[in-house]
């Protein structure tokens, strides 16, 4: 197993270079630049600016001089915010982690056993009923989904704060605004893989050997439904944890989402590169744990690199 | 053995088509057999219907209805819903019935053409890394893992403006993104059923990768991908209607449900018809196509039994 | 029993635990709410995006001035009623000489920065030094050019800052030497570009060359304005406090100001609808003709010196051709797009410089003529618009604009017969296209920086930055260039008034409506006056049932 972690992290790291010089090139790449506004600067003052962030050199230069001060830690300053870029994201981040992580805990903590019982009382009331009220988590943006909760909880029946990230009830709306969408996705998911694995043969032995029900679910079922979660669940972390632009827009959420799309939008060459590479080691390590839990639960597969 | 009286005319037509033994045993047994029992299944039946219902909607209705989905009057802004506009008017006097009409083509048109796209790329891609394995399954699925963190907003602002604002360009992008996801849960899929015997067989056979691939491998994962293909559908749907949310979606005056539903949600309190008959729509659409892909599902997995 | 049952349990039950403690400790506010405010005298304003800046020598939006504002005091503060009008501010008299082209103004000796030093003239000097820098990006270092030399100083073409016409004669008296009489003087010194900066601090900071922002942040901000800064949250909140030093403190009634970046329009309206809010930048436009019935308590509608409008590349044909310009300008109905479209009770333009100005005496030559706009079409060559080449409306990504645009397109389409098309992008991209003139018809808009027309007017000289029509009169130059050396106010105005109605006749663009600023607020806040240029002195106001 410890080959296989040093293996993949080695490619991780390919993984990452790669991903860090398409984005560079991309980002350069895309018209526009930090400083234009609807006023325009005179051109003097446009090439003083362009100078003091490096932007005059030629790409290729601006290229490697990123990737070394990337080599040291240092993301570099935003060029258009106020602070440097390792402090936006040093406070932007554990914000998202925050909110991604109470999503996910209402997601698995609703979705799951959801998932669950429709499976197991498949075609009953049990099964349609649920899963109706999870496509509506499925089919309904957050945009819509966000606005309509603020509105009901917190201006109509005033329980919470409609915006904001200050007191820990200021949590609920935005995760259960992404919470809900993704515990839909989960309770299908987890219903579908476990009917997979209920209508296989050796459940009906089980069955037929007078196994209870409980346990067959516990012991044997579970794991076979936990399996495709598992592998959804992989890059979706990663997205739920690097936020949501929507959910903070709406919320007022000082999180990374954020700055995710408005970086690109605001041509902020070194923010978008500090945060799209943040979000691919969230990929990269998440997607490597979800590979490592599959074969724990998965027997039959082996470390799958050789 | 299957009697199937269709295949000696289909024969006689194309004498240069090789008898595949192969495909009579096992593709058309299956296929009739699924056809039979989603005819059984009642949700399945109506969602397909209901879907039948929305294509024609939109693709047919706005030849009906008396109004244009461009003209403004701005006399008759924001009006609830009457006997002249059953669905009410917009911020500039458009008929919203026949908005929601045009929406619904490009909505369904995003949906189910990027999702086709996104199968069949993820889908072959997921299936052949995962039965390959070793290195060039690690290759592949980093590739994914590079292609995924790409920024989309970037992506999506270049592309714009290196090929202009157009649908199929749209199409291409939202397309472009979502088999990422489907080659990952594929891969998952066929490496698990990889080690199951009836594979081994085959191998031992001496089966090409190829043939193995096609009609062994991916009919037994069906299952999973048309789980994962109805909801990849909603998942493009609300692909589309962030982009327009960005402002990176179709170009007015064009509306596509995602629009016209975050126009919606932007006057929930003052004029709530607006979100709730566009939302109305999307959601059916979205229910029936999951109810079908759940039917869908069930009928084609071999092992599926009705107790 | 039940294993499965059992986690089915535990896991509710978990949950339970987690959603109740988070209510329990949702007691307390966090922020204060709309009553605490008023109880405390705590203003609660919504703001707009987030500001890039606090430096006011690198700020260039509306947000970051009302913040900065609250930080900063120049020789001249806003007025609290009429912007027309100078209000003493760090400098408490001033005199100019017969043609005012030399101001001299006498700095107040209770003048303190909020770290207890002494508000001297050579503090003026320094910060205009470091403004005129030829290596410091201060995007309004222009207005600095009414200043002897500034230009030259700044082009590199002078290199000793004491041939530019800024002195400090003592250390309460500044002395400020101009290009040309410039009798709206005390107007320009309102704007933020004026405000004096710190010298120590900037020096302890890296020095004026630094770009880093390190001294605007909290903790090494120093300003001598009636608040300090005391927070700065990023997307979230900035928060000032009443400044211990500021010279007019003793009759302030407001204790802390929260500046919130709120940018999406429907969530600042719902944080003032559950009182969060006393006051908000914006009103979702479809809200306001509700609330203009049912609520006129609390939505304000104030004019605003502003023009939106929309650019014609003049370099692209058929827009080159004169006649079509006015056909297209003739062919708006102005007043349903303010009616029916933008709904905020603006005023149809008649000219291009907004109304408002005392004495300047607006043009009236915008009008709604679809008939002679049709002759005018068929004389330009497209009969029936038959012919006409379908041109492409660019505009930012924007629900407003999107709407303006989009009633405007059917009204040329309608009254024309031409096919015009809308396009729609994202907002880097769009400013550059405007700024390659890689587009047909562009939508526009701008803001005036100070009581005075030719800050609407200088930007269609030939060559200016902000011209981006290709458009260039060699008369219209003329005029702008002797209206900032004009003698007196009448001249001055004759001077902008002949180059507006070369402009009008000329139209390389079609101005649609004068801006008004639509916001909401709790009637607790008093004190608060519609303002032309939406300035205020947070000085004066207060909050009280």
């Amino acid at each position: 197993m410890f080959k296989f972690i040093a293996r993949r992290i080695l490619q991780s790291i390919i993984v990452l270079f790669v991903i860090t010089t398409v984005t560079f090139f991309m980002v350069h790449a895309a018209p526009g630049d930090p400083f234009s506004a609807e006023r325009k600067m005179p051109e003097h003052i446009k090439q003083r600016l362009m100078e003091h962030y490096g932007l005059d050199k030629p790409e290729i230069v601006q290229y490697f001089h990123y990737v070394g001060s990337l080599l040291k830690g240092d993301l570099g300053p935003s060029h258009v915010e106020t602070r440097s870029v390792n402090r936006i994201i040093g406070t932007t981040f554990p914000v998202s982690l925050e909110l991604g992580s109470w999503a996910l805990l209402i997601a698995l903590g609703i979705g799951l056993p959801v998932g669950i019982i429709a499976a197991v009382f498949r075609n009953t009331l049990a099964d349609y009923i649920p899963m109706s009220m999870a496509m509506i988590g499925i089919c309904l943006p957050t945009f819509v989904l966000g606005p309509v909760l603020a509105l009901i909880f917190g201006v109509w029946l005033g329980w919470f704060n409609v915006s904001g990230w200050f007191i820990p009830a200021d949590r609920v709306l935005p995760a259960l605004t992404i919470g809900l969408v993704y515990a839909a996705i989960i309770a299908r998911i987890t219903r579908g893989g476990m009917l997979e694995v209920l209508n296989q043969d050796f459940i009906r032995t089980a069955k037929a050997k007078g196994v209870p029900f409980p346990r067959i679910i516990f012991f044997h079922t579970l794991k076979g439904g936990l399996l495709p979660v598992i592998s959804f669940l992989g890059p979706a972390l990663a997205g739920i944890i690097s936020g949501s632009f929507v959910v903070e827009t709406i919320f007022q959420i000082p999180g990374m989402g954020r700055q995710f799309v408005q970086s690109a939008f605001n041509r902020d060459y070194a923010l978008v590169m500090g945060t799209v590479i943040v979000y691919a080691c969230l990929i990269i390590v998440a997607n490597l744990l979800v590979d490592i839990v599959q074969v724990i639960l998965n027997p039959r597969l082996r470390f799958e690199d050789s | 053995m299957s009697k199937n009286p269709q295949l000696s005319p289909s024969e006689k037509r194309l004498p240069d088509v090789p008898v595949d033994l192969d495909a009579i045993e096992s593709g058309t047994s299956l296929w009739q057999d699924a056809w039979h029992r989603l005819r059984k299944n009642h949700m399945a039946l109506i969602s397909f219907w209901v879907l039948v219902f929305m294509v024609i909607f939109c693709f047919v209705g706005p030849f009906l209805t008396s109004h244009d989905f461009r003209s403004n009057d701005l006399e008759k802004t924001l009006l609830s819903p009457s006997s002249q506009h059953w669905f009410g008017t917009d911020d500039l006097g458009r008929d919203q019935l026949t908005r929601v009409m045009i929406g619904g083509r490009v909505s369904l048109g995003v949906g189910i053409i990027a999702t086709t796209v996104s199968l069949l790329i993820g889908v072959t891609y997921g299936a052949t890394a995962a039965y390959i394995g070793g290195k060039v399954d690690a290759s592949m699925m980093r590739l994914v893992d590079v292609l995924y963190a790409l920024p989309f907003t970037i992506f999506v602002i270049l592309l714009m403006t290196l090929f202009e604002r157009s649908i199929v360009l749209l199409f291409i992008v939202i397309g472009a993104v979502e088999w990422l996801t489907m080659a990952r849960i594929v891969r998952g899929q066929v490496l698990s059923i990889k080690k199951q015997e009836f594979v081994e067989a085959a191998v031992s056979l001496g089966y090409s990768t190829r043939r193995i691939i096609l009609r062994h491998i991916i009919p037994n994962v069906l299952g999973v991908v048309v789980v994962y293909a109805t909801l990849t559908v909603p998942s493009v749907m609300l692909l589309e209607s962030f982009l327009s949310f960005l402002g990176l979606g179709v170009q007015p005056p064009m509306p596509s449900w995602g629009s016209l539903i975050k126009l919606g949600a932007d006057n929930i309190q003052l004029y709530p018809y607006l979100l709730v008959i566009p939302a109305l729509f999307f959601s059916l659409t979205l229910f029936s196509l999951n109810f079908l892909g759940d039917g869908l599902r069930d009928a084609l997995d071999p092992k599926s039994s009705k107790d | 029993m039940n294993v499965s049952k059992a986690a089915l349990w535990r896991s509710l039950t978990w949950a339970a635990v987690v959603t109740a403690s988070l209510f329990l400790s949702g007691c307390g506010q966090g922020v204060p709410d709309v009553d605490e405010g008023v109880e405390r005298g705590i203003l609660l304003a919504g703001n707009g995006a987030e500001p890039k800046s606090l430096d006011p020598q690198r700020a260039t939006g509306v947000t970051e001035n009302k913040i900065i504002s609250s930080l900063i005091e120049g020789l001249i503060a806003y007025h609290p009623t009429d912007d027309t009008l100078p209000e003493p501010g760090v400098a408490e008299s001033w005199e100019p000489n017969e043609d005012a082209s030399v101001w001299t103004f006498k700095i107040r000796d209770d003048a303190f920065w909020s770290n207890g030093d002494p508000v001297t003239a050579r503090d003026f000097v320094y910060s205009y030094q470091r403004m005129l820098d030829p290596a410091f990006p201060g995007e309004y270092a222009q207005m600095l050019y009414q200043l002897r030399n500034g230009e030259a100083y700044k082009t590199g073409e002078i290199t000793e800052f004491s041939k530019v016409g800024v002195s400090a004669v003592d250390d309460k008296t500044l002395r400020m030497e101009l290009v040309g009489p410039t009798p709206y003087f005390l107007d320009m010194l309102k704007h933020y570009s004026w405000y004096p900066v710190h010298p120590a601090t900037i020096e302890a900071h890296g020095g004026p060359l630094d770009l880093s922002g390190e001294w605007t942040l909290p903790g090494n901000f120093v300003g001598n304005g009636p608040f300090v800064l005391e927070d700065w949250l990023p997307n979230q909140y900035i928060r000032v406090v009443k400044s211990p030093t500021y010279w007019d403190r003793e009759m302030m009634r407001l204790n802390e100001i929260y500046f919130y970046s709120v940018e999406d329009v429907n969530t600042e309206k719902r944080m003032f609808d559950s009182g969060l809010l006393h006051t908000t930048s914006t009103v979702p436009t479809n809200d306001i003709p509700i609330l203009r019935e049912t609520r006129p308590d609390i939505i304000h509608i104030d004019p605003y010196l502003g023009t939106y409008f929309y650019r014609l590349n003049v370099t692209r044909a058929p827009l080159d051709n004169p006649l079509v310009r006015k056909a297209l300008n003739l062919s708006i109905d102005r007043q349903a797009v303010v009616d029916k479209v933008t709904l905020g009770g603006q005023t149809p333009t008649r000219a291009y410089v907004p109304a408002g100005f005392n004495d300047y005496p607006t043009p009236d030559l915008i009008s709604y003529d679809p008939e002679r706009a049709r002759t005018l079409l068929a004389e330009a060559g497209y009969p029936g618009g038959e012919g006409f080449p379908e041109l492409y409306l660019l505009f930012n990504t924007s629900e407003g604009h999107r709407k303006i645009a989009e009633a405007v397109v059917d009204m040329w389409n309608t009254n024309l017969g031409i096919n015009m098309q809308l396009e729609n992008k994202e907002w880097k991209v769009y400013l550059d296209a405007q700024t390659h003139l890689d587009y047909d018809v562009s939508r526009s808009g701008w803001i005036g920086d100070y009581m005075d027309p030719v800050t609407f007017l200088e930007m269609f000289t030939t060559g200016n930055g902000n011209n981006d029509t290709g458009w260039s009169d060699a008369r219209y130059d003329e005029l702008i260039h002797k209206a900032f050396r004009s003698p007196n106010q009448e001249a001055h105005y004759a001077s902008l008034l002949e180059a507006e109605n070369i402009l009008l006749d000329e139209l390389p663009i079609v101005p649609v409506y004068w801006y008004t600023r639509i916001y909401l607020q709790d009637p607790r806040v008093r004190n608060w006056n519609p303002k032309l240029l939406d300035n205020r002195p947070y000085k004066y106001i207060y909050l009280s049932e």
